[in-house]
């Protein structure tokens, strides 16, 4: 269990670097754009993508390495995100808010998958 | 220390991030002159791009994808038509835009450079499955993208394969990891994606899963279970794409079956954008060639996906001889999807001739990463077709005219990439500038000249009847309802240019403006030294004594 813990927080931890790497990437490569700009950019990005993504693929820890779990995590964060506000913005509720509740709906999924998996369930 | 600071960070995510970085500065900091965020939309240089920019903009605006609004329909007569165009580019341009504020016209555009960035990462990881070195040496040509034939991409618009080509990608990892839990529902995310993206590739990927599975077949390695995967990814596809899908088939293809296959092959040019050729690697299709030499002997070799995908989508870029037009558009990621073939040819030539420890071997692919970032011409940044000045006109249009009211273009250069008037987000005419040249030849101001309503496409003038029906609305009306030449009296506000690269036009359109100012009811609402722009207050009196 401690073991677990410590590759949960690792990787927490390797998200956040990683975060702050791809900041800097922006930043350096659109030097003319504010600060503030950049950083809303980024986090913008991996609010809606990376952090769903990341999650939905946690459950495949033990098999795949962390890099390649955040460029195909986000890649299914930006199918899965897409998809969903897709049919959700048909059900009537307006595509300005699907970024306060998908996001945070898909990393609780992820959690919960992840969960499922670790008590054998699925 | 440095052995220290090494062994701490793995020299292969060093060659990753400096690849990014000049990967990012020679294509979009390029484009957008080192911005993010714009006062109008820059770099558009051709009308499917503000296509793709408006049709993000109404769904911010109406908050689905389900109905057209009124401005974008191109009809004087049918307020409201069904969204048919594929939907997942404009929800991810719209969530970017809403979570960090930056304007939809800079997200909708930057979003695809890095959609193709990620795509390059996700076939570097692919291939690295087989080799890493070949994977590292993968990387250079993919610079390429920003330069000749393969920039127009990104420039003239043609955006939906960009979004489309990361979901193909991805659903190659998928086929390499059949021993994850739950990959045909992975696989049915990314076949899905793709398709409600950009259909041709998800074409690509259900083509080369049956290619890919028929290798499995012909090597002994495909079992029952397999099968029952993909044709359980198949179901839950459908379910995922099922109203895009319904959509798709019912109003979409009907429409477009004759301009996406053809029974005999067109030439590349015969298409209304630059198709890249193969000679347009220049001196770098020497190693492509060889590059397809090599792969062939490599084809039945472990984990060989990536050079199997890259021969087939060499291929599926000569479709267009055989009938099938997107191939053609298909040849603008040539540069991402021909990677592991320059990058297995680079790998044999340092192997035999530089001999390096290890840290070595992985860093000496940046010397043609920095070779080809400092050689090849960067892409300049262009305003493209929008002005601070006609930004302004569109702007003051937007806030200032009521939405019931009609806003009457004549001649102008930049309208004949016409959507660009599709950011007023009002009812738009332009007159037709082959009339407005005969007019003017014969020195006739006229009250009726040919006009074309901006907006439009294939849904205007039908209605979804039921879940799987499309009807038109009215069976005998042509040309989405719209008259060919109304009485301009009956608009509104019209805008006349003032300044142009044809003077005589521009000189016609100071005359007909002078001839509505001689009513008493015409005013002048706007003026600067480009635009005029006139009002009036008495639409259906007549206004034209020719």
């Amino acid at each position: 269990m401690l073991k677990n813990e410590n590759i949960k927080n690792n990787e927490l931890v390797k998200l956040l670097v990683l975060f702050v790497i791809s900041f800097l990437i922006i930043k350096i490569v659109f030097y003319r754009e504010s600060f503030s700009i950049s950083f809303l950019f980024v986090f913008s990005f991996f609010w809606n993508f990376v952090f769903p993504g990341f999650s939905l693929l946690y459950l495949y820890k033990e098999k795949l390495p962390f890099f390649e779990r955040f460029i195909f995590g986000t890649i299914t964060g930006l199918a899965i995100i897409s998809i969903f506000s897709y049919y959700i913005g048909l059900v009537g509720i307006h595509v300005r808010y699907h970024t306060f509740f998908l996001p945070p709906l898909f990393i609780i999924i992820g959690i919960f998958l992840n969960y499922l998996i670790k008590k054998d369930i699925i | 220390m440095f052995k220290y600071f090494v062994s701490k960070i793995k020299t292969e995510y060093i060659v990753l991030i400096l690849f990014t970085i000049l990967f990012l500065l020679f294509g979009p900091a390029n484009l957008f002159n080192n911005t993010i965020s714009h006062h109008f939309p820059h770099g558009y240089l051709a009308a499917d791009s503000f296509v793709h920019q408006m049709n993000a903009e109404a769904l911010k605006d109406i908050g689905n994808s389900d109905l057209m609004p009124f401005w974008r329909t191109g009809s004087l007569k049918y307020k409201t038509s069904p969204v048919y165009t594929p939907p997942l580019s404009l929800h991810l341009s719209v969530l970017l835009s809403e979570t960090s504020g930056i304007e939809v016209y800079d997200t909708v555009y930057l979003q695809n450079f890095l959609f193709v960035l990620f795509s390059i990462l996700a076939l570097y990881l692919i291939l690295k499955r087989f080799n890493k070195q070949v994977a590292l040496y993968s990387l250079p040509i993919t610079f390429l993208l920003f330069t000749n034939k393969f920039l127009s991409g990104f420039t003239w618009g043609q955006w939906d394969m960009y979004t489309g080509v990361v979901f193909l990608i991805a659903s190659l990892y998928v086929l390499l990891n059949k021993n994850l839990k739950f990959w045909p529902i992975l696989l049915a995310i990314f076949v899905s994606a793709a398709f409600m993206s950009h259909v041709v590739e998800a074409i690509w990927a259900v083509g080369f899963i049956i290619i890919y599975t028929l290798v499995q077949l012909l090597n002994k390695t495909l079992n029952w279970k397999t099968i029952k995967c993909l044709f359980l990814s198949g179901l839950i596809s459908i379910m995922f794409t099922f109203n895009f899908l319904i959509i798709f088939l019912y109003l979409w293809l009907p429409g477009r079956k004759d301009q996406i296959t053809h029974l005999v092959g067109r030439s590349v040019d015969s298409f209304g954008y630059p198709v890249p050729l193969f000679n347009d690697f220049g001196w770098l299709t020497i190693i492509l060639i060889v590059g397809v030499v090599i792969t062939i002997f490599l084809i039945r070799k472990k984990n060989n996906i990536a050079f199997l995908f890259s021969i087939y989508m060499f291929l599926a870029g000569f479709s267009f001889y055989i009938g099938f037009d997107k191939g053609a558009q298909t040849r603008m990621l040539w540069p991402l999807y021909l990677m592991p073939l320059f990058g297995v040819v680079l790998y044999f030539v340092f192997k035999k001739i530089l001999k390096l420890k290890n840290i070595w071997k992985t860093l000496i692919p940046l010397v043609p990463i920095f070779l080809i970032f400092f050689v090849l011409e960067k892409p300049g940044s262009n305003q493209g077709i929008v002005s601070p000045e006609l930004w302004d006109q569109i702007t003051f249009i937007n806030e200032n005219v009521p939405d019931n009211k009609i806003v009457y273009y004549f001649y102008g250069d930049r309208y004949s990439q016409w959507s660009v008037l599709l950011n007023s987000k009002k009812t738009t005419i332009l007159a037709n500038t082959n009339d407005l040249i005969e007019s003017l030849k014969n020195n006739r101001i006229k009250e009726n000249y040919k006009i074309f309503v901006v907006g439009g496409g294939n849904s205007v003038g039908f209605e979804r009847t039921s879940l799987f029906k499309f009807e038109k609305i009215d069976s005998e009306e042509e040309n989405k309802g719209n008259p060919i030449s109304p009485s301009l009296c009956n608009f509104d506000y019209f805008v006349f240019d003032k300044l142009s690269v044809n003077p005589p036009l521009v000189q016609y359109n100071m005359a007909i403006r002078n001839k509505l100012m001689e009513n008493d009811w015409f005013e002048e609402v706007y003026s600067n030294n480009y635009y005029s722009i006139l009002k009036n207050n008495n639409p259906g009196v007549k206004c034209v004594k020719e």
